[in-house]
């Protein structure tokens, strides 16, 4: 018995079975500016719940992608494919009436078999690839599919026996020929040029061909829509829609492949890090792939430690020491490791990291009680979704990260010092990793370990952008970046004595 | 001469306020939000806010358009009426472009029937053109005498529409342009005087008038050959191209007609175009008095000096966005504060949602729309003119792809030395919470370094912060002339009291 396409089980680029539900938070690829760096509209995959098996068929994919020089080629050229009969399965979808579906139907085909050809074609990018091409491979050695390649031709011509029409629609008359007639606007056209005005052309947007007219050319080829219309009938449901779903998989993929590939050239390192059954995770020259959108030459690369014994850190220090950069970069090695992707470090080892999970800081733009209460219901949701509680949870296999930046700076300093101390805290013996970015140098802790920024006090306090394991002192150098820009009692009143000069 | 509700001198028309910054003020202290929320038209919530991120600064324009403002909201029928008809008036040269973009020329070009054709439909367009344009000064000026306004802008206006509406030259055109009735020139007897050059070169062609013919088909050469019994001199000679040739002059009469016509409407029209666009402000303004009226919140209009009085006074000022989270008289609560110009500015602190930002806000808004010749809501208000309103609202970081700014601190010392930069003379600047993304002791030894340099340009400042350690700053200070607030607590909260800092 012949098995009809669309029931069977679409396959995913990107998964083995069905897309797990997500667990990372709604807005961690944003802060982590991974969607200004991967293509719109893809980036949600990374925040799947991981699993080692799927991470490791995803492993091997990258790898192999990487491996081949033109398998980006490959991959778009298989989305361009998709995409292109997508648009035409739209058209089809939207017809308006059988016989335009018809009409419309052979092109949506043509385009699906070249997708389903190429896609049948192995390459040997792993399992998961294995498992998407072979469906294909399976379809187009279908008696079904090489039927319907075998009409399509013969439709093809007949369509082209279609031809010209002339109707006469509520008295106006319309003219549908292979050779475009000479119209209005082009007689407008050419009066405009001749008085040197410039007119629109085009109706600027999609349009259907008016029903009336496609019935009138039914009737006036019936063998031949009658030939296309039979087509329909038996082709019509043979490729399911379902199949365009994976186009951002596609394109996350490719991405992906580019964006390491980019990183390469920039001197930036990649691997696939080890995985391990200890709870721990330990990454070593860290990239902050997201400098990539700024110069992107000069990224100094830190390490990344986090296990048992010191599973969440403080970190503070000097302004643009690179703090949000470290953060940038743990929390996007994290995300990319769990993933399967490419990360940019020169190696280390972890478990699985369960969730990722970031809290940066707002604008001032909600309904309501003011930023502080914004910050807090933010905080409380990422509470919730780790699971943590007031009480230690166990111990968890693929724990959380959490990045907190600058969390609680919207309020006045002792009750920030309270929050923070309470927040980092309860995250701290959760059981989750983390790290907390802040400027509350009075933290009066002694269990949960520091990170600081170095400066190079020597050296005019110059930022080296190191990120150490030590509590460093209670400055954040801001008043070297007042310097910088002229904030300086001598330079304001020079300013404005030059200000009242122009006003 | 143009007339604008709007502005005393439309011809001349330029802020002198930085808009940018000024824009920045709008979204910082959530204008744009209530502005959106109580006007029931979207378009006209936007050109409200347009109008708004260009403050006045010179008194009597201020007060040119809180004139008509008072008139407008004090005859609600008058707004109206006003918006129905301008917004008729301002699209009829639109709807005329359109119909004479449609013109079709058929045929070759030399074709004399069908530029005859052309011709026609021009001069009927911009003839109707003409008359519909004077009819909508006409009702314009029949509304508006209906109404006893007072406002400079408004009885220029009046004044302008009555004059057209009763000019006897005005009618005179009205009446030739009311013959073009029908849509094509078939059906017309045209009469036409013609004068040549010595070369017997057709060199005036000019329409004396037009006439319904009745069932006659259109015959240009009959016309041309009775008027040549009557009028033309014998020595011009009708040869076979006689019917194109008579085409051609008329042709020629009817686009100088129609130019004449177009040139005639073009010149009144423009003196009232656009007040429709400029109305939707007062709509809007309209909507907003409903909005605070309906939160039984206060409202008064602004008493407006010039900027070297350089101080603010207000008492019982309120935050307008606090209605949109339902809130009213009976939950909002009001400020008095009294800014006086030997003050450099405004320090508050408090709990987290206790009404600092409210203030700060309250304050920006009620000098936004007194520079806009908008009512506040207050009870009382007066304050002088700024040559600058800035705000800086501690915010998400910016855009990454910034090269500059290394981190969020880095992103604020940017921004507040950009806004320095541009800084006026007897400017307002609005700061929320900013340098907090430091360490609050090094934050705050930046920003008192900014507020001490602020008076050197006149400028006044209002600082919402939570780094005490400005607080002790100044009344270190020894010359502290600013004022402290903190909020209250318990039922007074939300109120902003003087404190000094223990």
């Amino acid at each position: 018995m012949e098995i009809v396409m669309s029931d069977l089980k679409i396959p995913h680029l990107l998964f083995e079975n069905d897309i797990p539900p997500y667990t990372s938070g709604e807005d961690v690829t944003e802060d982590l500016k991974l969607d200004a760096l991967l293509p719109e509209g893809t980036t949600h995959y990374l925040r799947v719940k991981p699993s080692v098996e799927g991470t490791l068929l995803r492993r091997e994919l990258f790898a192999a992608m990487l491996a081949d020089a033109s398998s980006t080629a490959s991959m778009l050229h298989l989305k361009e494919l998709l995409s292109e009969a997508m648009e035409a399965g739209e058209c089809v979808k939207n017809a308006v009436s059988d016989n335009a579906k018809s009409l419309i139907f052979p092109e949506f085909a043509a385009k699906m078999v070249a997708f389903y050809l190429k896609a049948a074609t192995d390459k040997n990018y792993g399992k998961l690839y294995s498992n998407f091409s072979k469906f294909f491979k399976t379809q187009t050695e279908s008696e079904k599919f090489i039927s319907l390649c075998d009409r399509l031709e013969n439709i093809q011509k007949t369509k082209k026996e279609l031809g010209d029409l002339c109707v006469d629609i509520d008295g106006i008359k319309v003219t549908l020929s292979r050779e475009p007639a000479q119209t209005m606007q082009d007689k407008v056209a050419k009066c405009a040029e001749k008085y040197g005005v410039e007119i629109k052309r085009g109706i600027g947007g999609t349009c259907s061909l008016q029903k009336s007219i496609i019935e009138a050319k039914a009737k006036l080829y019936p063998k031949q829509f009658a030939e296309i219309s039979e087509f329909y009938r038996v082709y019509g449901d043979f490729f399911p829609t379902e199949l365009f779903e994976i186009i951002p998989e596609f394109t996350l993929a490719v991405g992906l492949v580019e964006l390491t590939l980019k990183a390469q050239k920039a001197g930036i390192p990649y691997c696939f890090p080890e995985f391990t059954e200890r709870k721990e995770l330990k990454l070593y020259d860290v990239y902050d792939i997201a400098l990539l959108l700024k110069d992107g030459t000069r990224i100094v690369p830190n390490d990344v430690s986090f296990d048992e014994s010191e599973p969440f850190f403080y970190l503070t220090g000097a302004n643009g020491g690179g703090k949000t950069t470290y953060l940038r970069a743990l929390g996007s090695a994290a995300l990319l490791f769990s993933f399967g992707a490419p990360v940019f470090c020169r190696g280390g080892h972890g478990c699985l990291i369960g969730s990722v999970w970031t809290h940066f800081p707002k604008d001032e733009r909600f309904e309501g009680s003011g930023r502080f209460a914004d910050e807090q219901r933010r905080v409380d949701e990422i509470l919730n979704a780790c699971n943590i509680g007031d009480i230690p949870s166990e111990n968890q296999t693929a724990p959380s990260l959490v990045l907190l930046n600058e969390t609680y700076s919207t309020t006045h300093e002792d009750k920030a010092i309270a929050c923070t101390s309470e927040l980092a805290g309860r995250l701290y013996h959760s059981g989750s990793f983390g790290l907390y970015i802040t400027h509350q140098h009075d933290i009066n802790e002694q269990t949960i370990p520091f990170l600081g920024v170095l400066v190079d006090e020597a050296d005019s306090n110059r930022r080296t952008y190191r990120i150490e394991r030590r509590r460093l002192g209670n400055r954040s150098f801001a008043a070297d970046i007042l310097i910088k820009y002229g904030i300086t009692r001598d330079a304001l009143e020079k300013l404005f004595s030059a200000n009242d000069a122009v006003n | 001469m143009r007339y604008s509700l709007l502005y005393r001198d439309a011809e001349n028309v330029s802020s002198s306020a930085d808009i940018d910054s000024v824009r920045l003020a709008i979204y910082d202290l959530n204008i744009d939000r209530s502005v959106r929320a109580f006007c029931k038209n979207a378009s006209e919530a936007e050109r409200f806010l347009s109008v708004l991120s260009e403050p006045l600064t010179c008194v009597n324009d201020i007060n040119y358009r809180v004139g008509i403002l008072r008139d407008l909201l004090l005859f609600p029928k008058l707004l109206e009426g006003l918006s129905s008809v301008l917004k008729g008036y301002d699209s009829l040269r639109s709807e005329t472009e359109e119909m004479a973009g449609k013109i079709f020329r058929y045929g070759s070009a030399d074709s004399a029937a069908a530029t005859l054709d052309c011709a026609y439909e021009r001069v009927y367009i911009y003839a109707h053109f003409f008359r519909n344009v004077a009819a909508y000064i006409s009702e314009l000026d029949a509304l508006l005498s209906e109404y006893d306004v007072s406002s400079e802008g408004l009885n220029a206006i009046k004044s302008f529409c009555n004059e057209v509406a009763n000019d006897p030259s005005i009618a005179e055109a009205e009446a030739c342009a009311e013959k073009f009735r029908n849509e094509t020139a078939e059906g017309y007897r045209f009469t036409l005087s013609i004068s040549s050059d010595s070369l017997l070169r057709m060199n005036r062609a000019e329409l004396i008038s037009l006439e319904q013919r009745k069932k006659e088909k259109f015959d240009p050469i009959a016309v041309f050959k009775r008027k040549k019994k009557e009028e033309i001199p014998s020595s011009v000679e009708i040869g076979s191209s006689a019917a194109d040739n008579i085409d051609t002059a008329l042709s020629y009469a009817l686009e100088t007609l129609a130019d004449n016509f177009e040139a005639l409407a073009n010149e009144l029209y423009m003196r009232l175009f656009g007040m429709s666009d400029e109305l939707k402000f007062f709509g809007a303004a309209s909507d907003i008095e409903k909005a605070l009226n309906a939160a039984e919140l206060p409202i008064c209009y602004p008493t407006v000096l010039d900027a070297e009085c350089n101080s603010l006074n207000t008492v019982g000022i309120c935050d307008i966005l606090l209605i949109n989270e339902g809130k009213n008289r009976r939950s909002i609560v009001s400020n008095d504060i009294s800014l006086a110009t030997d003050k450099d500015g405004i320090l508050v602190r408090g709990d987290n949602n206790c009404g600092k930002t409210s203030f700060l806000r309250s304050i920006g808004t009620a000098q936004l729309f007194a520079q806009a010749g908008l009512f506040v809501c207050a009870e009382e208000f007066e304050a002088s003119v700024r040559y600058g309103i800035f705000s800086h609202f501690s915010s998400a970081e910016k855009e990454f792809t910034d090269n500059d700014a290394a981190g969020r601190f880095e992103g604020e010392v940017k921004d507040i030395a950009e806004m320095l930069g541009r800084l006026k003379k007897y400017s307002l600047v609005l700061l929320n919470e900013t340098f907090q993304t430091t360490a609050y002791k090094e934050g705050a030894d930046g920003m008192k370094l900014i507020l001490d340099a602020l008076p050197l340009t006149k400028t006044k400042y209002i600082f919402v912060t939570h780094m005490l350690s400005v607080f002790k700053l100044f009344e270190s200070s020894g010359a502290n002339n600013a004022i402290t607030l903190k909020t209250g607590e318990n039922e007074n909260k939300y109120k902003l009291i003087p404190f000094k800092f223990a």
